[in-house]
């Protein structure tokens, strides 16, 4: 039998990064039973909007608006195309957080299967091995979400709420990546500690809950108080949601705004989570949603300095997921 | 400094978990082109020794050299030299076998053409041309393994490690998977070394050691364990008879009645032959086997414990 051996140590490390990626999204993909139930979570959070949450928000955001002082009346019509992509953008990346992390069951199963060991005693490296395990993740996350947010223009078209231009799709889509790759980052720096489907699964039950709260996707910071608005700044997902929320509400602020003046309209964005706020001062009292966040001792955080956020997170989490590519690719010795 | 005779050696190998010590200090050598087994019930510490040779598991102490190679320096030149069929199959059940194999070669530094080539030649030697295109969770415990083989076997490695690969396979798939390790050492040349807690599979190997609670207890060929471990003997089936325990005695035959085979065990020696004893007791000795020592029985007198054939 004629067969070749390996003439250096070293192999391609693109192509094994490659392979790997192939790999994983391969594995992942041929589960469709996975793929649409962790397609399924942020359309069933949409469902429970539109049956439950949907009259309940419109309330909340008419009372909200109201309280801005001088503010002239306005229609229903125009405060439900701001509500519902307040709320689309708000799940949208809530999903790519969610779903990223479900994504992540692929790593931990290759740990309980024993499948790494395949990987450790290959004379590839971790690193290869964990950026490939990130890389499959934001493609797949990348995939679904994009589908989720078809979805959302789906239903803003169906409810005669499109008001979004070519860029704003465009923007969206840009956002989308940008904070897919922050949340890939992340869950599989989360993931290199879990060992078990089990552990992962508590995790996500835990995360499903309490994140989408977090990070404002389901209710405005600024109903918090000022010291969870401050914790909560350093939620990497608090600055995605913002920046979603800067690309769906583009334009139906600017419709709003042509009904605001400019303070009314600033006072609006820092209350809905467009703008972030980082309270410097006065921590312990409370919020007076009627007054400029910024006279309360606060630090408007705006969609760029978000971005610049959002990128040193994705950075960080990166370099941390160097640092931790052996538990990543942990091996158990049964 | 390592010797090119041997493709393994082994030298003051130490292993803990914690307080429990998995390896020993235990030293060995595997020469090449040999099939060499490694012979203990679970938890003897087969897993962990193959573990630190196939550079999964970091050693405590003592050295390790595989193919010339110190585990210590150059741990990623043995990656390249040893193939390991694991214990568990560890191919991704959703792909192909092709694609299974396609993946694994590129964690070796071959090129595409080196790559395509090798395929061929292993979907040939392992005969696996029919399930090539259908995914792992399709095929029988016979041809995953068949698949786990091959894909161990895609860079050519110099060393085949096998972690107890006929464990949980039925008797007709592990005679084939037996016919499959022949068939490669007889084509490739390559060492291989098994680790097994089938004693009969142990006997068809040119080296056997035995290690039982992460210390060798006892190594050689498998007919030289025999000889030293088991001896021949006559089985003589019926009821327990104190007369005829009396007459061996006085005879100064050695015996045992072992009730699972519901007879007595005569062990006959140099001066006391079969003939001797099947003449001397032909009245007693009524329906009667005369047994050649088996590597159980060496197990057995090895360990100084009953064998239960990896059920543990």
């Amino acid at each position: 039998m004629e067969m070749s051996k390996p003439k250096k140590v070293r192999v391609r490390n693109h192509e094994v990064f490659f392979q790997l990626t192939k790999r994983n999204f391969l594995v992942f993909t041929r589960n469709k039973m996975r793929m649409f139930f962790t397609l399924m979570v942020p359309i069933i959070i949409l469902i429970i909007y539109i049956l439950f949450l949907r009259s309940l928000e419109l309330s909340s955001i008419r009372e909200a608006i109201n309280s801005i002082e001088g503010i002239p009346p306005i229609d229903d019509k125009t405060l439900m195309v701001f509500m519902d992509s307040w709320f689309l953008s708000g799940n949208v990346a809530l999903c790519s957080i969610s779903i990223s992390l479900q994504t992540n069951n692929l790593i931990i199963n290759d740990k309980e299967n024993g499948i790494n060991r395949d990987f450790a005693s290959a004379p590839i490296h971790k690193t290869v091995v964990t950026f490939a395990y990130m890389f499959f993740n934001f493609l797949i996350t990348l995939l679904l979400c994009f589908c989720f947010v078809c979805v959302t223009f789906i239903f803003l078209a169906a409810m005669n709420e499109f008001y979004l231009n070519a860029l704003d799709v465009l923007i969206i889509f840009g956002v989308l990546a940008f904070i897919t790759l922050n949340a890939s980052a992340f869950t599989t720096l989360v993931c290199s500690f879990i060992d078990t489907d089990a552990t992962l699964a508590s995790v996500i039950a835990v995360v499903s809950a309490c994140l989408g709260f977090l990070i404002g996707s389901f209710m405005p910071l600024s109903l918090m108080p000022k010291l969870m608005q401050d914790i909560v700044f350093f939620i990497p997902g608090t600055h995605a949601t913002a920046l979603m929320r800067y690309a769906y509400l583009k334009s139906p602020l600017e419709i709003l705004g042509n009904q605001f003046n400019p303070t009314q309209l600033s006072i609006l964005k820092n209350q809905v989570g467009y703008n972030l706020i980082f309270y410097i001062r006065d921590m312990m009292t409370s919020v007076d949603l009627s007054v400029d966040p910024i006279l309360q001792g606060g630090a408007v955080i705006t969609p760029d300095i978000q971005a610049y956020i959002t990128t040193g997170f994705t950075c960080g989490f990166m370099g941390l997921n160097f640092l931790s590519r052996k538990n990543t690719v942990k091996t158990y010795i049964k | 400094m390592p010797n090119s005779k041997y493709s393994v050696e082994v030298i003051n190998l130490v292993k803990s978990y914690g307080s429990v010590k998995a390896v020993d200090n235990i030293s060995f050598y595997v020469s090449k082109g040999a099939l060499f087994a490694f012979l203990g019930v679970n938890g003897a510490g087969k897993s962990t020794t193959i573990n630190i040779i196939s550079t999964i598991l970091k050693k405590d102490s003592g050295k390790v050299y595989v193919e010339g190679f110190d585990l210590d320096t150059d741990a990623q030149k043995i990656k390249n030299e040893i193939g390991i069929v694991f214990q568990n199959s560890v191919l991704d059940q959703q792909l192909t076998v092709l694609q299974n194999l396609t993946i694994r070669t590129t964690f070796y530094a071959l090129t595409r053409e080196q790559r395509k080539k090798n395929i061929q030649s292993i979907i040939e030697l392992l005969d696996l041309k029919e399930i090539l295109h259908k995914r792992i969770a399709q095929l029988s415990g016979g041809q995953k393994r068949r698949v786990d083989i091959a894909r161990a076997m895609v860079h050519a490695p110099r060393l085949l490690i096998l972690d107890e690969p006929t464990t949980g396979l039925d008797p007709k798939t592990r005679q084939a998977v037996w016919h499959l390790i022949d068939k490669i050492r007889r084509e490739t040349g390559m060492t291989v070394f098994l680790t097994t807690h089938y004693l009969e599979e142990a006997e068809k190997a040119s080296y056997v050691i035995v290690i039982d609670r992460g210390h060798i207890i006892e190594h050689g060929l498998p007919i030289d364990l025999k000889t030293r471990h088991s001896r021949d003997y006559i089985i003589s089936y019926g009821k327990v008879s104190p007369t005829f325990e009396k007459k061996l005695k006085k005879n100064k035959v050695e015996f045992k009645y072992d009730t699972d085979r519901g007879g007595y065990l005569l062990y006959h020696t140099n001066k006391m032959k079969v003939t001797n004893i099947l003449k001397k007791f032909e009245k007693e000795i009524k329906d009667f086997e005369v047994l050649k020592g088996t590597m159980d029985d060496a197990f057995i007198n090895i360990t100084g414990r009953k064998h239960d054939h990896g059920n543990e």
